[in-house]
């Protein structure tokens, strides 16, 4: 599928949409996108070969 | 919300929590002021991540599912008795946040975009899954998996 790159604030998200969930033995997308508890960004990539990551995508504050 | 609990215990088996939440980063980091994440959380309100890691989207909500989403949000609030209107668990958030005008075009624009959780390994691949309703259908909205399923997932990573 064809990525697709998302400008936000000055900071970049670029992943590819799929239409069936991310399954176990999958590689997960990076991203970068501007952090919502502080200033700069987060990004997945920051633990690779670091930490394992669990990450929780949740919907917006309604 | 249970995850920051989790957090924490994953922490101490070295495994980092990251959250993304579907809105602007101005109005996340001006909620999360006065109630703060127990994770690192980025602002995503294109939900272009939720695509790129498959969650599925159903587009506008339905009747049904409204009522099943107002009854998720009451037992998230420990009412009890019947639950009617929409305003209901607006008004009743246990956090105290008002839903303003931008968090409602968001619910608009997302429509009944499920959610998920994703546990992904130092090399970067994805060791265990939980995509909102996948078990239990419509009735499996606002559930979150249980702290021991996330943790045995955590202890099995290689």
């Amino acid at each position: 599928m064809p990525g697709t790159s998302v400008p936000q604030n000055g900071d970049r998200v670029t992943t590819n949409g799929r239409s069936t969930p991310l399954a176990p033995g999958e590689p997960a997308p990076d991203f970068t996108l501007p952090a919502a508890h502080g200033d700069g960004t987060v990004s997945l990539t920051d633990y690779r070969g670091r930490n394992p990551v669990l990450l929780a995508l949740f919907r917006g504050l309604y | 919300m249970q995850l920051g609990q989790i957090a924490q215990k994953l922490e101490a088996m070295g495994v980092k929590t990251l959250g993304v939440v579907a809105t602007d980063a101005a109005r996340a980091r001006l909620y999360f002021r006065f109630r703060r994440p127990r994770m690192p959380m980025g602002a995503d309100p294109g939900l272009a991540t939720h695509r790129a890691f498959g969650l599925p989207n159903f587009g506008p909500p339905t009747p049904e599912a409204g009522e099943i989403i107002e009854r998720a949000a009451a037992r998230e609030l420990g009412l009890t008795g019947p639950v009617t209107g929409g305003a209901l668990a607006r008004f009743a958030r246990h956090d105290g946040y008002g839903i303003t005008g931008a968090d409602e075009a968001d619910s608009a624009r997302h429509g009944m975009q499920l959610v998920g959780q994703f546990l992904v390994d130092r090399q970067g691949i994805v060791r265990w899954v939980n995509v909102e309703c996948a078990r239990d259908g419509i009735e499996g909205i606002g559930k979150l998996p249980s702290e021991d399923e996330v943790l045995a997932a955590a202890r099995a990573l290689p």
